[in-house]
């Protein structure tokens, strides 16, 4: 477990839809950053998509248990929305005193993934929640079989490097294998990557797999991670992938955490 | 009458030496010592006892439980202890009974019949059944496959739930509107750009446009609250599906352990009933426990070696087994308590609560002598709450029903256990003394229904050669028994005599093998203390002095006050109107006797003879009869022609304590005519009898401690020759006096006389003869009953004389 800063890593930056969000999902970021070293920023997004939503005249909301419809008021919208981000900002301060982790907060307006995009930095290592009942539910679940693998999509760009660094950690943390995706039509074959990365597999945990992925794109590197079940997913954010369609559909369909690197 | 030898009167003699005490030729032991002789198995003189304790055991129909009476130290307990285990190791061995748990009724444990010896076979069996699947179990629910099939299984209805709201979403997306994730749930909206319009550009777009988002957004809606109410059945039957898949997990972990057990134990139907009880809950609730570490805070802990209480409910409470030895149980009952008779249900304190389950179940003594035989002693058993009721209640319904006493009286209305009844099949042997008996048979009319064979233990029997020989083996098994010395012939014949002297009966041995062990017991010590090899007459006269002589304190100091004249006794000269009495005390085990200084007077009056014991309560209902007695015997011989015109009364000087027994009426009825007569008693006789109304003397009880107890008073002072004692002739046969008061009578210095009528007494007391009447009615001069008819004629004469006077209307005054 690396227990000093990663000298590419500024800060990490949680990015959380304000209205489905947890404290789970806070002291799960709490420990990355004690695990990687650094300060944890909060960013609460409030989803501008459902500020919008109440405003219009027929908007509708049907309850996730019981199916019951009731109209829905901009005012409770914005009530809710404000009580829950003061509401994590004080999580977010409380388990940053447990662990002794610098915190600090930020409140955005729009969608998760796009305001995660937007307000980063270089150095900056966002971890994006995980929003949808679906994926709450399985994040619950309770396994005691070790984890899936660390999934890193390595493109050999900016940041490539920090994000092997993280995907290491992380992966000595869950107790975990490595797997390394890789667009396999920019690399020759899978023994060049592991030349590249011959520095980073040195301090890997064991087993490190490789795989290629001849067609780059979110569905192609869903199946594979969901093959693999992989338990967290790393990227730089500069990465072929790493637009806001295309996390978008990789959160949505995946149960795993995704963390960008810029 | 001056003091020296008075002659006796020639009609009376004194009794000859050998006939005051039964003497046991030593030659007659048949051995020189106990050593030689073969030991008797069973207790002399008790065959209707036997042949009732026989008869109970053997009979089998209900009701016939055996009630043993007598006075203690009989032997009773003995002798019936020793039948029964003989009687009982040729008997089957009953069978082991178990308690396991009802799972349909868990607050009624069932009971389980199982062959003898497998009892125990099972409850290991259950526990080790308990634990193997406990850890298969863990095994299975921590294997791969299992959480293989879990997680598919997560993953199936997790992607079917996903699937639907993502199809959903696409659909939407399709049409241009957007599946929003709201706070509580979800909601549709229309977007632009991938973000949703705001109501200023909804307001501007054509009225189809906005026609067409709503239709399309209701359809969604309708499309979206199917999908969201099937989410809870699909819940349900995911449940149910990890249910069947636990079931599945479990069977696999379980089934081939209940299977071995099955086979083990297929001749027993109830067994394997509960197995595969057993195995359904197994299947059905391992789930829940499959994470529950041992020693878990539920666990109802006694001990470090108590398992979980899930566990505990397969286990098997052994209630009563019968592994080892030969034959039914014999059960002495030590202490008969509700409880201890009919068993309990005991409680565990966990977190300031109490619990429980069967695994607590306790066995009462019913339980333990079911199929055999229950011995209990009466009064502790009668002493004892609720538990002779109990007793009944069992026997009567022919089985044991575990209640609390607080549910019983209804007391207590908390949630406890109910555990299946177990039938009973036992014969119980209560013990007790007569007077309980009889009571119980006269109060109690389920005692007479239930206890029908009453075995009643002799507390003497006849002697002849036969007994004798048999009592002298005895002798000889409780020496060997208890590893005592050999005791001599001598010795044997000197027991015999003092087991004759506690019949109270020169014809007669008592059964009261207490005493007769006891007195054994001491001699053996007197003897080994003297370093002898063998224990001899000497050594039983010592022990039986040694006793005496424990317990003769009381008796001391009365004598002493005798000595010291602070208690008036005169043992010489004569007086009249009073005598020597004789009372025996019963204190503690001792019992002596001393002379009472009874005193009459007599005056002129209506008749009436006065008990001043009665008059201020000091006399009982026997004494008073007494009384009564002979004043109706003096009114029938003396007052046959005219009334009696005497005033008598009597009294027991210096006595402050309560008189009771007729023994004394014979001594009062000749102080009463000495007084009359005014004739003098000698007080160098003690005299001692009851009498009738007709002047009959009868038997009465303790004459050899009466005997006894003025030979030592005459000692004390100095015996003079003439001294004695009057005794009833029906006692001659009781008379077992001691050696120095035998030696005595040899020498001439004590007399016994036996009477048989009171005209005897009289002769022997006065000196003078009684009389008989003559043809005209009249007793011959000088008689003493014509100086008690004189006077009582001059008594008569003075009463008419008197009435006359003061008759009203004759004139004369006096």
């Amino acid at each position: 477990m690396s227990t000093t800063a990663s000298p590419y890593v500024r800060r990490l930056t949680l990015a959380l839809d304000a209205g489905q969000c947890s404290e789970a999902d806070i002291a799960l970021a709490i420990e990355l950053a004690a695990l990687i070293g650094t300060e944890l920023r909060g960013l609460f997004v409030e989803d501008s998509d459902l500020l919008r939503l109440a405003q219009l005249p027929f908007a509708r909301e049907f309850g996730g248990q019981s199916g019951q419809d009731r109209r829905i008021e901009p005012a409770s919208v914005e009530s809710l929305l404000r009580r829950r981000v003061q509401h994590l900002a004080d999580e977010l301060e409380r388990a940053g005193k447990q662990r002794n982790v610098p915190v600090s907060h930020k409140t955005a307006r729009g969608k998760v993934v796009r305001e995660a995009l937007e307000h980063g930095e270089r150095g900056d290592v966002v971890v994006l929640g995980r929003p949808g009942t679906v994926q709450r539910a399985a994040r619950r679940r309770k396994t005691a079989t070790a984890p899936g693998p660390v999934m890193v999509w390595y493109e050999d760009g900016p940041a490539s490097g920090a994000s092997c660094d993280i995907a290491i950690d992380l992966a000595r943390q869950l107790g975990s294998g490595l797997l390394i995706g890789f667009p396999s039509r920019r690399f020759g074959s899978e023994a060049d990557v592991r030349a590249q990365l011959a520095a980073w597999l040195r301090h890997a945990p064991a087993p490190v797999s490789l795989y290629g992925l001849a067609d780059v794109a979110p569905d192609t590197l869903i199946a594979a991670a969901r093959a693999a079940g992989a338990a967290q997913l790393v990227m730089t954010a500069q990465g072929s992938l790493a637009n806001a369609e295309a996390l978008e559909r990789i959160l949505a369909a995946l149960g795993a955490g995704l963390i960008l690197v810029r | 009458m001056s003091e020296g030898s008075a002659p006796a009167h020639p009609s009376v003699p004194a009794l000859p030496p050998q006939l005051l005490r039964r003497r046991i030729d030593p030659a007659r032991i048949g051995a020189a010592s106990t050593a030689e002789l073969e030991p008797v198995a069973q207790l002399i003189g008790q065959e209707r006892a036997v042949e009732a304790v026989r008869f109970g055991m053997a009979i089998r129909r209900q009701g016939f439980n055996v009630f043993v009476l007598g006075p203690p130290g009989l032997g009773k307990h003995t002798l019936v202890r020793r039948f029964l285990e003989a009687e009982a190791a040729d008997a089957a061995r009953p069978s082991d009974w178990c308690y396991v748990h009802n799972f349909e009724q868990p607050d009624r444990p069932r009971a389980l019949e199982l062959p003898p010896g497998r009892g125990s076979q099972l409850r290991d069996a259950m526990r080790k059944l308990a634990e193997e699947a406990a850890a298969a179990i863990r095994a299975t629910f921590e294997s791969e496959e299992y959480r293989t099939r879990l997680e598919e299984l997560a993953e199936q209805f997790g992607e079917r739930e996903r699937k639907a709201f993502q199809d959903l979403g696409e659909e939407a997306q399709q049409q241009g509107i957007a599946l929003i994730h709201t706070p509580a749930g979800f909601a549709f909206a229309p977007i632009r750009a991938g973000a949703v319009i705001s109501p200023e550009e909804y307001e501007k777009l054509p009225e189809d446009e906005r026609k067409r988002i709503s239709e399309t957004i209701e359809k969604l809606q309708e499309r979206l609250q199917r999908v969201i109410r099937q989410v809870p059945q699909w819940g349900r039957e995911r449940r149910n599906r990890l249910k069947d898949l636990h079931r599945e997990f479990t069977t696999l972990a379980v089934d081939h352990l209940v299977a071995e057990l099955e086979a083990e134990y297929q001749d027993l139907p109830e067994v394997v009933a509960h197995l595969a009880a057993v195995r359904r809950d197994l299947i059905d609730t391992a789930a829940q426990h499959r994470h529950a570490p041992e020693g878990a805070p539920e666990a109802v802990e006694a001990g470090p070696e108590q398992p979980p209480t899930w566990l505990r409910r397969y286990h098997a409470n052994l209630l009563v087994a019968h592994d080892s030895g030969l034959g039914a149980p014999v059960v002495i009952e030590d202490n008969p308590t509700y409880q201890n008779l009919i068993g309990r249900v005991e409680y565990l304190s966990q977190f300031g609560a109490l619990v429980t389950d069967f695994n607590l179940i306790k066995a009462g003594s019913l339980h333990q002598a079911n199929g055999g035989y229950l011995m209990i002693d009466a009064h502790k058993l009668l002493t004892q709450p609720l538990a002779w009721d109990a007793l009944k209640r069992a026997l009567v319904a022919r089985k044991i029903q575990i209640t609390s006493i607080g549910q019983m009286l209804g007391l207590v209305s908390t949630v406890s256990l109910d555990p299946q009844s177990i039938p009973l099949e036992v014969k119980v042997v209560l013990f007790g003394e007569r007077v309980l008996y009889y009571l119980l048979y006269e109060w109690d009319p389920e005692f007479r229904e239930l206890f029908k064979v009453a075995a009643d233990f002799e507390e003497s029997v006849a002697l002849d050669d036969a007994s004798l020989q048999r009592y002298t083996r005895l002798i000889a098994t409780v020496a060997k028994d208890e590893q005592m010395l050999a005791f001599d012939a001598p010795a044997c014949a000197r027991i015999l005599e003092q087991i004759i002297r506690l019949a109270g009966d020169q014809e007669k041995l008592s059964t009261h093998m207490q005493s007769l062990a006891d007195l054994m017991r001491e001699a053996d010590h007197v003897a080994r203390a003297a370093g002898l090899g063998t224990v001899d007459a000497p050594a039983v006269a010592a022990a039986i002095e040694a006793q005496e002589r424990r317990a003769d304190r009381i008796k001391l100091r009365m004598q002493d006050s005798i000595a010291e004249g602070v208690l008036i006794i005169a043992t010489g000269g004569g007086r009249v109107g009073q005598v020597n009495g004789l009372s025996v005390y019963q204190i503690g085990a001792n019992a002596f006797g001393l002379p009472t200084r009874i005193t009459a007077t007599t005056r002129l009056g209506s008749g009436e003879v006065v008990d001043i014991q009665r008059e201020v309560k000091l006399g009982g209902a026997i004494h008073s009869k007494g009384v009564l007695i002979l004043a109706s015997f003096l009114g029938a011989r003396y007052a046959g022609r005219q009334p009696l015109s005497l005033s008598a009364s009597l009294s027991f000087e210096q006595t402050y304590g309560t008189v009771e027994g007729d023994s004394a009426s014979l001594a009062e009825l000749c102080a009463l005519l000495s007084s009359l007569a005014d004739a003098p008693i000698r007080q160098d006789l003690a005299v001692t009898g009851s009498v009738s109304q007709h002047g009959e003397v009868q038997a009465i009880g303790g004459v050899n401690e009466k005997i006894e107890g003025f030979f030592d008073i005459c000692r004390s002072k100095g015996l003079t020759g003439s001294q004695g004692v009057v005794i009833p002739g029906a006692n001659v046969r009781h008379l077992m006096l001691r050696e120095d008061v035998v030696r005595s009578a040899e020498t001439g210095e004590f007399h016994i006389y036996a009477v048989d009528t009171v005209d005897q007494a009289l002769a022997l007391l006065t000196g003078l003869e009684p009389g008989a009447l003559d043809e005209t009615g009249v007793y011959p001069d000088g008689s003493f009953n014509r100086r008690i008819a004189d006077r009582l004629n001059a008594m008569t004469l003075v009463r008419r004389e008197l009435a006359l006077a003061h008759k009203p209307g004759t004139g004369e005054q006096q």
